[in-house]
């Protein structure tokens, strides 16, 4: 009996195990608002919009960015793999474009499905989210693995 | 630019009102958003005399001497205008006084070229735009060598800017235009017109033309600025016809007293006037460099005012490791020339700190700073009636910088 007891521990902590990485490594979709004209983005263009060296995205599209609630998984991994920053190296970084005038840091408008209703409702609006969450009514312009 | 309210206090309460949590998000009115940062510090060193033009750092200790408050609101009024304010409340002669920094509308030209309308921070430095938001800076205060050198943060006029990327890199070129005016703490014009205290002039430029470049790539950053201005130093009537009367009982018949030989060397100086106009120039180059978690910092700085010339610089070197990232910063700073009765100011520095990420938005800093004047010199120690030659000082600051 307790040999099975021991098994089943080791299966229900391997599975826990797997649970968690897939959760730590899940895709992470840049969208857009539909009306957009971007249909994609290079990882070089990301990278610029998301710390603020670039204001719209190429040609000249104008874009609102948003973030998703600082101390949350999926932020501190979209800067990671988008910037190869912590999420608190790029929330100093907005921090000295804010205070040198030279522009706003994205809206923190929430985790999940709040970024997907506000970039939905929100003309020029892009954002991130967990690949898993994205539905029609935001367009993915990026996804990052 | 003074608003016409001396009070800590209003601005505290504007803040209050204004702010919704902690967290560096706007707090929007319509297009309308505010934000603002707070620097709280105690300073104190083992002189009794002040030390700094900026930093008034002694041994009786103060939260004066970095203790700030900023607000800073942008309007969007359309595609292409925008409009920012930025208002800091900090020390002023133990008395807070809150100050306009920044009053500009930003006009977006085409997609290259921008243009600021207005007043605005002069960009000589890495971190001159941001300076007064101490959070957004990784030491406690700048390296004194270096960003006292400007008499000037800000000017009225125009900048235009044009900004593209270029082969991997963030290319920004601007050219400036405008008016200054500051108030300055003349101690050396006080000595030699044998006053008791320093004097507080206006100085002022009616001819600014300057040029800002900087290039940014993935781990670097380099800036390369100049400025040409006609300075005239405003001084008081009160103090000019003293200084006539002055010359006036000296006589015309040699030998001369030591003061009478002083007065008659500053007449030559002022040119026979009481406010003197200089030809000034002022050169920046500085480095920020990133390496993983390594980070080097340095910047130079060349002012040229007349035949006086101020020259400095400074390395910084820091490592982030998690929340905490010490620094190690060596700083020089000489003189050469002559000018208005201004001592040679010759000092090295050396400074120790750490910048701690205690909670979003806020940071703890810790920095003690040895300051070594050099030649027989005064070093960079506040202009008042200090000595002519000072001692080596140190001082330990510790601060709380915040942004919301």
């Amino acid at each position: 009996m307790k040999k099975f007891q021991s098994k089943v521990f080791q299966l229900v902590f391997a599975l826990s195990a797997m649970a968690i990485a897939s959760v730590s490594a899940a895709d992470i979709s840049v969208i857009v608002n539909p009306a957009s004209s971007a249909s994609s983005l290079s990882d070089k263009d990301l990278k610029r919009i998301y710390l603020g060296k670039a204001a719209t995205l190429p040609g000249g599209v104008s874009v609102t960015l948003s973030d998703q609630k600082f101390g949350s998984d999926v932020r501190g991994q979209f800067y990671q793999m988008c910037c190869s920053v912590s999420a608190q190296q790029a929330r100093s970084r907005w921090a000295g474009i804010l205070f040198s005038g030279s522009g706003q840091p994205p809206a923190e408008v929430g985790i999940g499905k709040d970024v997907i209703s506000w970039v939905a409702s929100n003309k020029n609006a892009m954002g991130y989210v967990d690949s898993a969450l994205v539905d029609s009514t935001v367009k993915v312009i990026k996804v990052l693995k | 630019m003074k608003v016409k309210t001396n009070q800590l206090t209003k601005a505290c309460l504007l803040s209050a009102g204004l702010i919704g949590g902690i967290g560096i998000q706007s707090v929007s009115a319509g297009e309308l958003k505010w934000n603002g940062f707070f620097t709280g510090a105690f300073s104190q060193s083992d002189s009794e005399y002040a030390y700094g033009r900026f930093y008034e750092i002694s041994d009786s200790g103060s939260y004066l001497t970095d203790t700030r408050l900023g607000l800073q609101a942008t309007a969007k009024v359309n595609d292409k205008v925008s409009f920012t304010t930025q208002l800091v409340a900090k020390n002023n002669n133990e008395n807070f006084e809150v100050n306009a920094n920044w009053l500009y509308a930003n006009i977006a030209l085409t997609s290259d070229f921008a243009m600021k309308l207005g007043r605005m921070q002069q960009p000589m430095y890495l971190f001159s735009s941001q300076l007064e938001a101490g959070y957004t800076i990784p030491w406690v205060r700048p390296p004194q060598e270096v960003y006292e050198q400007q008499f000037f943060n800000d000017y009225t006029g125009l900048e235009l800017g044009f900004k593209k990327y270029v082969a991997g890199h963030d290319v920004s070129f601007k050219v400036l235009h405008g008016v200054q005016d500051n108030e300055i703490t003349a101690a050396v014009l006080g000595k030699i017109f044998a006053r008791e205290e320093p004097l507080i002039e206006r100085m002022s430029s009616d001819d600014f033309l300057g040029m800002s470049l900087q290039i940014e790539g993935d781990f670097y950053r380099f800036n390369i600025a100049g400025v040409k201005q006609d300075l005239d130093v405003g001084i008081p009537a009160d103090v000019t016809n003293t200084f006539i009367l002055d010359i006036a009982s000296c006589g015309t018949t040699p030998p001369f007293s030591a003061k009478c030989s002083q007065l008659f060397a500053t007449a030559a100086l002022l040119g026979g006037g009481g406010n003197p106009a200089i030809n000034g120039d002022f050169w920046t180059a500085g480095a920020d460099v990133r390496l993983s978690d390594l980070r080097l910092i340095a910047e130079y700085a060349l002012r040229k005012v007349g035949d006086f010339e101020r020259e400095g610089y400074y390395v910084s070197v820091m490592y982030r490791a998690d929340k905490l990232t010490p620094y190690l910063t060596y700083a020089t700073h000489d003189t050469s020339g002559e000018a208005i009765g201004d001592d040679d100011q010759t000092q090295n520095s050396i400074a120790l700190g750490a910048r701690y990420e205690w909670q979003p938005n806020t940071a703890l800093k810790f920095e003690i700073l040895s300051v070594d004047p050099q030649d027989d010199t005064r070093g960079l120690y506040h202009v008042g009636f200090v000595p002519d030659e000072m001692e080596s000082m140190n001082a330990v600051t510790l601060a709380l910088d915040l942004v919301f």
